[in-house]
């Protein structure tokens, strides 16, 4: 279970692996709130080694969201694995978020 | 006798709710299918070999009395501690067991697979291998090019005797497209070449035994339907096309209340203010909610409740499922509480804690505060009619 940051240039990199749920959900919450307070708010999400996520996990997700959103900045995720693809497809996750095959790919779409 | 022994492997994780041969195509087992065809044809003494889960085959079936059929089982397997234990003996040595119990097989006999939906000609076929004095008849099908490598290929003389066989060849190597779908004729004098008390398989050991000892082996290509549920995507193109009333002589249950639409007694829907697209089969005791959207071909299994708003598309639905406002369903399968892709990706919904999303229809699920969020994010969604969601 671990949340990594690391910034290039502009666009922080927060990188979670293991099973993204309330405990791993609580550590991001945290870690959304350092980077917001830092006026740091364009986020790539890296999930490539999330092999697991529960309502905790998405209820985080979509409050970093709302909480970056309104500091007019932006989530982008990368790296789903075909079952949290599922679970973001299944609760219209898929539509709320930018969602990228990579984290390169992600980081390249701020410009 | 149909094979029904089989765990399904391919299948899973469908298979470790139900065996193989009870996988429903619009409500209703492949198995009974496969019963009412021979029965249709003139082959009401049936013996199915059953092995894993061989309850739910046995207490569907009984007597095959209801069916019009007389049926008998040959379980392969034991009781131990109270618990039975599955243990197959192969194809072969399934009609080797059934012929050394009782000498069932005193004439010619078919043997099919009871996995797939067919409506083949058996008295042509018969026709055909009593015509040849064949020991055994393979009933083959023609496949299209770039579908050999799925199948066991055959290859015929002119005058349908077995030359070879290929397993799954690349489509550049095949040396024809006709394939071995797994129904056979069978002559007693068989049963000389299988030995008794081992695991023994038909293609791959009784046939090259024929094939070795000059036995007249034959193959008989027939045009006919053959729905074959392999593996997850095979069953789901297979509904898909019963569903699309594809399966000539089927009738589809319920009622046509719209063009394409057939539901079940006792549903709670206001057409007007859904939409649904078809082919759709939709159960008995169904209640789909104000602005909900199901798109064709989809089954939504009888109990079921869609919640307003909910999004299905390309789905097939287990009976007894809540699919809540704020799900988007596309292509899914969800069964034996798995959402299931037809890739074979499947989750275990209650594992993820989505009770809101899909869940039983007889439970009350509890509140989740992630699902007030997501309810508002897709009220969201909907007044912009998809658009990117502003917060």
């Amino acid at each position: 279970m671990s949340v990594k940051v690391h910034h290039e240039a502009a666009i922080t990199v927060i990188t979670i692996a293991g099973r993204f749920d309330a405990l791993m959900a609580k550590e991001f919450k945290n870690c959304i709130a350092d980077l917001t307070d830092g006026q740091r708010t364009l986020i790539a999400l890296d999930m490539a080694a999330v092999n697991f996520i529960d309502s905790s996990g998405l209820g985080s997700l979509v409050g970093a969201l709302k909480g970056i959103s309104k500091e007019k900045g932006e989530i982008r995720i990368a790296g789903l694995s075909p079952e949290v693809r599922t679970i973001f497809e299944l609760t219209r996750l898929h539509r709320i978020f930018d969602i990228y095959e990579n984290i390169e790919t992600a980081c390249a779409s701020f410009g | 006798m149909i094979l029904g022994a089989g765990k399904g492997t391919r299948v899973r994780p469908v298979t470790y709710t139900v065996p193989k041969p009870m996988i429903s195509l619009a409500g209703k087992p492949v198995l009974e299918f496969i019963v009412e065809h021979l029965v249709a044809q003139g082959f009401s003494q049936i013996v199915i070999n059953t092995s894993y889960m061989a309850d739910t085959i046995e207490g569907y079936f009984r007597d095959g009395s209801r069916f019009g059929a007389d049926i008998a089982y040959s379980f392969e397997g034991k009781l131990v501690d109270g618990e039975l234990q599955g243990e197959a003996i192969g194809s072969a040595g399934g009609m080797k067991k059934i012929q050394d119990f009782s000498g069932f097989f005193d004439d010619t006999f078919a043997v099919l697979c009871g996995d797939a939906v067919i409506d083949v000609d058996l008295r042509a076929a018969l026709e055909f291998h009593h015509s040849r004095g064949a020991v055994a008849t393979i009933i083959l099908k023609e496949v299209e090019p770039d579908e050999v490598s799925s199948y066991g290929i055959v290859q015929l003389g002119d005058d349908g005797r077995i030359l070879r066989f290929q397993e799954k060849p690349a489509p550049e190597e095949a040396v024809s497209r006709v394939a071995n779908t797994g129904i056979y004729l069978f002559e007693p004098e068989v049963f000389s070449f299988i030995p008794s008390g081992v695991e023994y398989d038909i293609g791959s050991q009784l046939f090259p035994a024929l094939v070795a000892a000059g036995a007249p082996l034959y193959g008989i290509a027939l045009p006919f339907t053959w729905l074959d549920i392999g593996n997850v995507r095979s069953w789901w193109d297979a509904t898909r096309s019963v569903v699309s009333g594809e399966l000539a002589g089927f009738k589809l249950p319920g009622r046509e209340l719209r063009p394409g639409v057939f539901c079940g007694l006792n549903c709670s829907i206001d057409f007007d203010a859904v939409e649904i697209a078809p082919p759709v089969l939709i159960g008995g005791s169904v209640s789909v909610g104000a602005g909900a959207r199901i798109i064709g071909p989809a089954v939504i299994g009888p109990g079921s409740v869609i919640e307003p708003g909910a999004d299905i598309s390309g789905c097939i639905i287990d009976s007894y499922t809540r699919v809540g406002g704020v799900a988007t369903l596309e292509d899914k399968i969800i069964f034996g509480n798995r959402c299931i892709s037809p890739d074979g990706v499947s989750i275990r919904i209650a594992d993820h804690d989505i009770g809101w999303i899909l869940g039983d229809a007889r439970e009350q699920g509890p509140p989740n505060p992630v699902n007030e969020t997501l309810q508002e994010l897709a009220n969201e969604l909907r007044d912009k009619n998809g658009s990117q969601v502003l917060l």
